[in-house]
């Protein structure tokens, strides 16, 4: 009799476990799968800017002395409010109507990929030196640019299972941006 | 034999076959939830493996080790929604190769939706090398933008004389060929249409604007 609950016993925890290993792998793959949607995006950003000019005044000028007096202020990186652009008067968070790399500094969006996850995006953009290392108060030549994205939908499974509320990891692009310009 | 006997063999029998039920069902659900797994493990790979390499390719539009050389035309030689083919110096040797993606023919019988990607090179003037990447694509989608803006949009097949393309916007799909179609289970169900989707923007303004 004893024999036989042990077995029953021991056959019931090894279902248990093995239904348990099924949910936590299917989790773990949505979470990777999550993770590509959040690169793919966080990737799209970093392009670009890519694209933008260096900065506000080398929209319509160039630096040809290898002076960085022209270049904007490191406490004013961000979006021009008065200036209308190439493509029209610079609003925040409306990346469509920025001309240079800076002006996604304090950058902030909501992306829906329907049947995945609504990813937060924010972006912080500011001078470095040569070796990243973020210059708060001097101007250079190269502007480094931090996306973070995440996923903000909070799943049950996924909580518990890393820090952030929603229990995906947060995806972290750094990119550096540099100017060269004629001696 | 008593009747007693009988009565506990039959419920020896009775419980036992319950207990062998539930012993195939865990290892039905084991090697479902594996295979499904499984094909969405290989789809991810895929996808990430088939981005960077496209990536790596893109990043050389007309582009060329020897910055003497200029393309006789547009640099973008042909561009519509399933189809880019554009120069480049792909095997950077200072002259400009020919590269082509396409969304190609089925492959998998009995779904006309999964196509293969095709990858056609041209070193130089040799013939074409062509790569056909089988790995469950159900879509690939090129929009070809002049700015960041959805306004600036440019109707394909686009016009190469106007060099007005700035922005290029891929979306691909990817789809398990293989599926489960299992109605007792609706946890396999909903795995069976297992797809992954990846959106990026391909800037290649810069090098377009010096070429």
């Amino acid at each position: 009799m004893m024999l036989t609950a042990c077995a029953l016993m021991l056959l019931g925890a090894t279902i248990f476990t093995v239904n348990k290993n099924n949910v936590q792998q299917g989790t773990i793959l949505r979470q990777t799968e999550v993770g590509i949607y959040a690169v793919s995006l966080a990737t799209s950003y970093v392009e670009k800017a890519s694209n933008l000019n260096f900065d506000e005044y080398t929209v319509t000028n160039m630096i040809s002395n290898g002076s960085t007096t022209n270049l904007t202020a490191p406490g004013s990186l961000g979006i021009e409010t008065s200036n209308i652009g190439p493509y029209g008067a610079e609003k925040a968070n409306v990346d469509s109507t920025f001309d240079d790399f800076d002006d996604y500094n304090k950058f902030t969006k909501l992306d829906t990929v329907k049947g995945a996850d609504v990813f937060k995006d924010t972006i912080v953009v500011s001078y470095c030196d040569t070796a990243g290392v973020i210059q708060p108060s001097t101007k250079t030549f190269y502007k480094r640019m931090d996306v973070k994205t995440w996923g903000t939908v909070t799943r049950s499974a996924f909580e518990g299972t890393t820090n952030s509320t929603s229990g995906t990891d947060t995806v972290k692009l750094s990119y550096i941006f540099s100017y060269l310009y004629k001696i | 034999m008593g009747s007693s006997t009988i009565l506990d063999i039959i419920g020896s029998f009775f419980v036992g076959g319950l207990l062998l039920v539930s012993c195939l069902q865990l290892k039905l659900g084991t090697t479902e939830n594996q295979f499904v797994y499984n094909s969405s493990v290989n789809l991810q790979v895929n996808l990430v493996t088939l981005t960077t390499r496209m990536e790596d390719d893109f990043r050389k539009i007309a582009y060329c080790q020897n910055a003497e050389i200029t393309p006789a035309a547009n640099a973008v030689l042909f561009a519509d929604t399933s189809t880019f083919r554009f120069k480049g110096d792909m095997n950077n040797d200072g002259t400009m190769d020919s590269l082509e993606y396409s969304f190609g023919n089925t492959y998998v019988p009995g779904n006309t939706r999964i196509k293969a990607i095709v990858r056609k090179y041209w070193a130089g003037s040799s013939t074409a090398v062509v790569d056909s990447f089988k790995v469950g694509a159900t879509q690939m989608f090129f929009r070809y933008k002049t700015a960041n803006t959805d306004s600036s949009i440019l109707t394909t097949p686009v016009n190469l004389q106007q060099k007005a393309i700035g922005v290029i916007d891929l979306s691909i799909s990817l789809e398990s060929p293989s599926r489960i179609i299992d109605t007792s289970h609706s946890f396999i169900q909903d795995t069976s249409l297992y797809k992954v989707y990846w959106r990026q923007f391909r800037v290649v303004g810069k090098n377009l604007l010096y070429r």
